[in-house]
């Protein structure tokens, strides 16, 4: 939903521009360009996969129009918007040897700190403002400041509409983009797995959606990670939420293989699950009480009782050292799933 | 005439190197029974504890390192906790390899009488949805090896380590589509050679020795060398000009340089030290650089670098502690010294003064030069480092020895016997002793053998 609406945003942007025939040529693209630009980005696919697919066709635009600002600006946000680390790093790195090909040019070197925003916004920030020491009247950098200013990371309101005042003056009827570009929402997937193998459904299928469901979220992480407009709370948060889902995904291929009667390979995955728990011991955030509390719904459901109960004690010692009633409460949840009448 | 005897002319002919398969049974083979190699010694581990002597302080530092030495890196630290994994690999952490018999030892095996494991590479080429396939040369009955080609396609030198796994396919690396080399290609062309890894424990005394005492020990017993062919020299840094001594060409200068380029090329880790990413395909990078470094953020052991823990740990961990001797322990001691494989497999050496208490001025028994000899084309692997030759290694020290499952740079034998024989062909400095060797008793030789395996 959210990538529509940027989507949309970004047309309007480009279509309100491409109004005005008397403004600057850095205000808006040709028609001719603004067409291109629509027909680049109209088939967008989402996941990492896709990557070369997404950006081919702004690359091919920028290649066919190697002078055009838009053609520029386009491509970086397109890969921005779908490359990792790997691409924005290649990008940043691209730019740079533009700028410096270009040494005289202002154009490349907005360009160059405009591939900054997000990656090393500070950075980015003073790059526009010299561009507009040389340049006062360069609107592309009074907009970019003016993006910059609005994002919540970096919120100045009044610079933002110092930048933005001076950017309509130059630019009558066009408008800041948005950013950062909305974030795809996490997967459902894996909870749509659960649900189906709750229901009696396939479990090879429930594990390959499940499995799929975590994919798309490891891709989602990444357009959080490398960018500074997200702080590192929010980064933390991210990472975490996704451990949380590969401990549920891993108890759930386990008791898909236990339904589909693979019980050599659910105890396998069992043991790496083990492994895996006893490295999270020293830590001491959520992610060892979470895995603990797997173990034990797994070894519950296995009618493993014993090994249930050591990881119910390694529980309680958790809790001993940090009472915390939510946790007493999942705990006491627990061990009824071990007293309970033998399965 | 006996068969050892033959054998014996005939390497003073040069004809030795054309028997690689003989064995110690061929040799000595008039209905005597051959003495054996009695395989890793079991018992509890005489190796991975730090010194006993530290310092509360430095107790902690070491504990807390012992457990980043075992942390597992996935690729954003999604899966594992540790961040970095990739793209090319041959670990996931540095304890996956250094594992026998203890943390912080050498490659693990099936072998072991402690702890036996299939080689872990084996299960890593698919772990987590990689969708590696096992090199010929990975197997579960094997050593964990690391690959180097020896020369490039356009054949000029090459002699790195190309990662035998990469982490396309894996959950945490959405997108990455990184081939494997080709591996059987490049077997068949035989064009790659491999390496183990060299176990860590004592290897702060080792940081500490002045290189004085290293020359003055070169230097020593040069008559007898000289007899026998030895020469020797040491590899140095072309930095400082000072003698460099990790490795299996002791290509590395220091604990900190050795585990800096252990996590970058074989888990793949940027770091402080070597900051830049290998095979670094834009659509399987997902870190920034580098991907261990120290964090400013929190002054505490959690902002420590994972590659200061690494050195910590291996800086603090004590020497193998070897078996009570015994008669014939004692005995192969002797031999061991008389024949002269002690003659490069120095059995003491001396530290200098240190910063860190236990580690200073201590008389140490490493049973190495850490000097680079040649070894002949048996052994040779085609790769320079340094000012290590293409058939030049740094003298393999033999403490722990007797709990080690695999020999030789490459691993290719667990069997001491071949071990020993495999230092001998054309070119080697072990020429000489490995005839004298040819010479003893089997009682001798198992005595020896004995010897080796009470490290």
């Amino acid at each position: 939903m959210g990538w529509t609406r940027y989507q949309s945003a970004l047309l309007l942007v480009l279509s309100s521009v491409a109004a005005g025939a008397s403004t600057p040529p850095v205000c808006r693209p040709s028609p001719a360009i603004a067409e291109e630009l629509k027909r680049a980005g109209s088939s967008q696919l989402v996941g990492a996969a896709y990557f070369e697919q997404n950006v081919a066709p702004f690359r091919a635009l920028r290649d066919r129009h190697p002078d055009n600002l838009f053609a520029h600006e386009a491509y970086q946000d397109a890969v921005q918007r779908f490359g990792i680390e790997g691409w924005l790093r290649a990008l940043i790195e691209e730019y740079l040897d533009f700028s410096i090909q270009h040494s005289g040019n202002v154009i490349y070197r907005y360009l160059y700190n405009r591939s900054l925003i997000g990656r090393n916004t500070a950075s980015a920030i003073r790059g526009m403002n010299e561009v507009l020491t040389e340049q006062p009247d360069f609107a592309p950098a009074h907009r970019s400041l003016a993006e910059i200013y609005a994002m919540e990371a970096f919120r100045d309101e009044e610079k933002e509409a110092i930048e933005r005042k001076k950017f309509a003056g130059l630019c009558p009827g066009s408008a800041p983009a948005l950013r950062p570009p909305p974030l795809p929402e996490p997967s459902p997937l894996l909870e749509h797995a659960e649900q189906l193998l709750a229901e009696n459904g396939d479990p090879e299928h429930a594990a390959a959606m499940a499995l799929q469901g975590v994919r798309d979220d490891e891709w989602r992480l990444q357009r959080i990670r490398p960018f500074d407009w997200y702080s590192a709370d929010f980064k933390r948060r991210s990472q975490a939420e996704l451990q949380a889902k590969y401990w549920r995904l891993w108890s759930l291929q386990v008791r898909c293989y236990r339904k589909a009667g693979q019980a050599g390979k659910a105890s396998d995955l069992l043991a790496t699950m083990e492994q895996r728990a006893v490295l999270l011991r020293s830590r001491a955030d959520a992610a060892y009480w979470d895995a603990l509390a797997a173990l034990v719904r797994l070894y519950a459901e296995g009618n493993e009782k014993e090994r249930a109960r050591e990881k119910l004690n390694s529980m309680q010692q958790l809790l001993a050292l940090r009472p915390d009633p939510q946790r007493t409460s999942e705990f006491e949840k627990l061990r009824g799933l071990i007293q309970g009448p033998e399965r | 005439m006996k068969a050892w005897k033959v054998l014996v002319a005939a390497s003073c002919f040069g004809l030795f190197m054309l028997m690689p398969g003989v064995t110690q049974a061929q040799q000595r083979g008039n209905g005597q029974r051959s003495a054996t190699d009695p395989g890793p010694r079991g018992g509890s581990p005489g190796a991975g504890e730090p010194y006993s002597s530290l310092d509360t302080n430095t107790s902690t530092f070491f504990t807390n390192a012992a457990d980043v030495f075992q942390e597992v890196d996935s690729v954003s630290g999604t899966i594992e906790g540790g961040t970095g994994l990739g793209p090319t690999f041959n670990g996931n952490s540095c304890a996956q390899c250094h594992a026998e018999p203890a943390v912080g030892g050498s490659s693990p095996g099936m072998n072991s009488r402690l702890n036996p494991v299939p080689n872990p590479q084996v299960a890593l080429a698919t772990l987590d949805g990689a969708s590696n396939s096992v090199p010929s040369f990975i197997t579960p009955n094997g050593p964990v090896r690391e690959a180097r080609f020896v020369r490039n396609a356009d054949g000029s030198a090459d002699g790195g380590v190309h990662g035998l796994f990469t982490i396309a396919g894996r959950t945490d690396a959405p997108g990455c589509s990184l081939t494997q080399p080709n591996f059987e290609q490049q077997v068949a062309q035989h064009n790659v050679i491999f390496r183990i890894p060299t176990p860590l424990f004592g290897l702060g005394l080792v940081e500490n020795t002045p290189d004085s005492v290293l020359q003055a020990n070169l230097a020593g017993n040069r008559r007898a060398k000289a007899a026998l062919g030895i020469s020797g020299h040491f590899n140095t840094s072309g930095n400082d000009g000072t003698i460099t001594r990790f490795g299996w060409k002791a290509q590395n200068k220091s604990l900190m340089v050795f585990s800096g380029e252990a996590y970058n090329v074989e888990v793949g880790v940027s770091n402080e030290n070597f900051p830049n990413e290998r095979s670094a395909v834009a659509g399987c990078v997902f870190n920034g650089s580098p991907e261990d470094g120290t964090n400013p953020d929190d002054s505490g052991p959690e902002g420590t670098s994972d590659v200061v823990n690494f050195t910590a740990f291996m800086r603090f961990l004590a020497p193998p502690t070897p078996a009570p001797a015994t008669p014939s322990t004692q005995n192969g001691q002797s031999v061991f010294n008389n024949v002269g494989c002690a003659l490069c497999h120095s059995t003491t050496l001396t530290t200098g003064p240190a910063k860190y208490n236990p580690l200073g001025n201590l008389t140490y028994n490493p049973f190495s030069d850490f000097a680079l000899h040649s070894m002949g084309s048996a052994l040779a692997d085609g790769v320079s480092q340094g000012d290590a030759g293409p058939d030049e290694f740094r003298t393999a020290p033999l403490w722990g020895v007797g709990q080690r499952l695999f020999f030789l740079h490459d691993g290719r034998t667990s069997d001491l016997v071949q071990a020993i024989q495999a230092h001998a062909s054309r070119g080697s400095e072990a020429n000489g002793v490995i005839n004298r060797f040819n010479r003893l008793s089997n009682s001798q030789v198992q005595d020896l053998l004995n010897f080796l395996r009470s490290l």
